[in-house]
């Protein structure tokens, strides 16, 4: 357990850069354009003698708002708070992708495999850590900064509020619900984390197999495949459509690290789903639904066969990836 | 008290190459082995199957177990520097430092500090920013921290100077070894490491074709310089190996007696580098 502890250090340690860094400087970054809108907004608005909207128009906010309008008000800010939290996901995701590409690689190519293949560590904790840090450790982080982003993007409202004189305490921190946003982010992480099982454990057994290039092992097999599946018309003898390869199988093995990617592969895009979690405006102009996340589609993923058919392949590619990393230490000649 | 290592039989091949053929081998604890072989050998092949690094056919155990299948609890004894500058890049020496202590049970934070005060190393210092001298450094000092039952060094000093190679091999023997512990080295500057040797081994195309003591090594050969009125009766007795040195002859002699030698000329122990040429004649042909 100490072991394993020491484990996700060093991994902390070597991947910094991408799961803590590349956070930070993306957070920075797009807080950075939301800050500088708004002052180009007031410089134009000053000029332009235009009215602000947010949801409402803001020459209304500044009079008490209907009950209907505070929910509208609400899910507007609670919307724009997850869709801040798009931006973590997919440096989260990218970062992810390749960090699982090189975690058993990377070491053999500079040959320190060698180096910690000398110290009392098995193999099977050496890819534990590894999973640990790509489906705990690295979201977790992501998370953080997320929570940080969002209170500065709330900050950053406040000042503008308090600048057309309407109270930020009853508008903002009264109508967001930030809590709810993070609660459900964090029940999501280890949904998410399951459903990724098996691009884990593919990404980790082409880390582990590869002998070059464990990008081109991760991807061409899986294309060639499904060349030849298309065009030999497997597929129809099944009774399946063309597309279920790519869905179930490519996808699943690729792409399932993107963040809730189960809302858009049961039926190809599910675009009520995914449109009103990524476009804030669906959710606000329809049914004034508060929780812009709704819990039933979270847990929506658990009650799905091929979630846990999934889980059985990834754990199955763990194990051999395993397999791989006790035996190909071929650096040493 | 039980062998170190135990090998019957041993084997592997690379496709058609046969890098250790059918090798029997019994190493006891206490000892200092010497690991001499000409490149391509089979030295790294056979250290690699002792450190559980490398399938083999044949029967090995190493402290009691069995390195293809117990490696993680072999590695709570055996150390190894297995190659060179194998160090991460991204490591620090502080991170290094203290994920061993942190990994290792028989580590010693003291014993690594105090190695590594004698060196220019800093423990802010990433190993990327290190001359290849000093990662060396920093893994030696690293592995010879950890109170190990066996060490395995595989050419340790390679891309060291004079000066810190004398003073590793030094502090090994003086600050490191002791009657419980068993150290293989691997290297091709064999002068080095003569004087700290117990025992001696040749490897040649996977075969053992030396294994000795170093005692038993100096009753066995003898290197005798003939002047050359008395060379062709030298040469009667069967001499391994001539060479010719400020116009004397000197015969390299296995198993003939030292009186007998005597009275042909002056008679010493050969030094390991002229018996492994001797031995290795023809290795490369």
């Amino acid at each position: 357990m100490k072991t394993f502890g020491w484990l996700l250090k060093r991994e902390y340690w070597e991947h910094r850069g991408g799961f803590l860094w590349a956070q930070v400087w993306t957070a920075g970054i797009v807080l950075l354009l939301i800050a500088s809108a708004v002052i180009v907004g007031e410089v134009l608005q000053d000029k332009m003698h235009a009215t602000v909207t947010v949801g409402v128009s803001l020459s209304a906010l500044s009079t008490s708002l209907s009950q209907e309008q505070m929910s509208v008000v609400s899910t507007a800010l609670d919307t724009s708070l997850l869709s801040l939290s798009l931006f973590p996901q997919i440096v989260l995701f990218f970062v992810t992708f390749f960090y699982l590409l090189g975690a058993l690689y990377d070491d053999r190519k500079d040959r320190s495999v060698l180096f910690w293949k000398s110290l009392p560590i098995s193999d099977i904790g050496t890819v534990a850590s590894k999973l640990f840090t790509a489906a705990i450790t690295a979201p977790l982080m992501a998370f953080a900064i997320t929570i940080l982003m969002q209170l500065a993007f709330l900050l950053i409202l406040s000042v503008f509020m308090l600048l057309h004189n309407v109270n930020p305490m009853t508008l903002i921190w009264h109508a967001a619900s930030p809590l709810t946003v993070w609660t459900k982010m964090l029940v999501l992480l280890p949904i998410s984390a399951l459903w990724a099982l098996p691009s884990y454990g593919w990404l980790l057994l082409c880390s582990s197999f590869a002998r070059s290039r464990p990008i081109a092992w991760a991807i061409l097999p899986l294309m060639l495949l499904g060349w030849a599946i298309t065009f030999s018309g497997l597929l129809q003898n099944f009774a399946l459509p063309s597309s279920w390869y790519l869905r179930n199988v490519f996808m699943r093995l690729l792409l399932s690290i993107v963040p809730a990617s189960w809302l858009w592969s049961e039926n190809g895009f599910d675009k009520s789903a995914i449109g009103q979690v990524i476009d804030g405006t669906s959710a606000v102009s329809g049914s004034h639904e508060t929780l812009v996340l709704q819990w039933n589609w979270i847990f929506s993923a658990l009650s799905r066969p091929d979630m846990w058919i999934g889980v059985a392949a990834g754990v199955a590619m763990l194990a051999a990836a395993v397999y791989f990393r006790r035996r190909r230490i071929e650096s040493l000649n | 008290m039980n062998a170190v290592i135990q090998a019957r039989d041993l084997s592997k091949r690379y496709g058609t190459t046969v890098a250790l053929d059918h090798v029997d081998l019994t190493i006891e604890p206490g000892r200092i082995i010497g690991l001499i072989g000409p490149n391509g050998a089979g030295k790294t092949t056979a250290l690699k199957a002792i450190l559980g690094l490398s399938e083999f056919d044949g029967e090995l155990s190493v402290l009691g177990l069995d390195p293809r299948q117990q490696r993680f609890q072999l590695m709570h004894d055996v150390c190894f520097i297995a190659d060179v500058a194998v160090l991460p890049r991204w490591l620090r020496v502080g991170e290094a430092i203290d994920f061993v202590e942190g990994i290792h049970p028989r580590f010693s934070r003291a014993k690594c500090e105090a190695f590594l005060a004698r060196t220019k190393l800093k423990p802010t210092m990433r190993v990327r920013e290190l001359s290849k001298g000093m990662i060396v450094q920093l893994h030696l000092a690293l592995v010879m921290s950890i109170d190990a039952k066996l060490l395995v060094l595989d050419e340790p000093t390679l891309g060291l100077d004079i000066l810190y190679r004398k003073e590793f091999y030094q502090s090994l023997l003086n600050d490191y070894f002791d009657a419980e512990k068993t150290i293989i080295i691997t290297t091709h500057q064999v002068e080095e490491i003569e004087h700290i040797l117990t025992d001696l081994i040749f490897i040649r195309d996977g075969k053992i074709v030396l294994n000795t003591t170093m005692e038993a090594l100096g009753e066995r050969y003898t290197e005798v310089m003939v002047n050359a009125d008395k060379a062709d009766a030298a040469r009667a007795l069967k001499p391994l190996d001539e060479r010719q040195i400020f116009g004397k002859s000197v015969f390299l002699f296995d198993g003939v007696d030292r009186a007998q030698l005597a009275t042909l000329g002056e008679v010493h122990t050969p030094n390991i580098a002229d018996l492994f040429v001797a031995t290795m004649k023809g290795a490369y042909a």
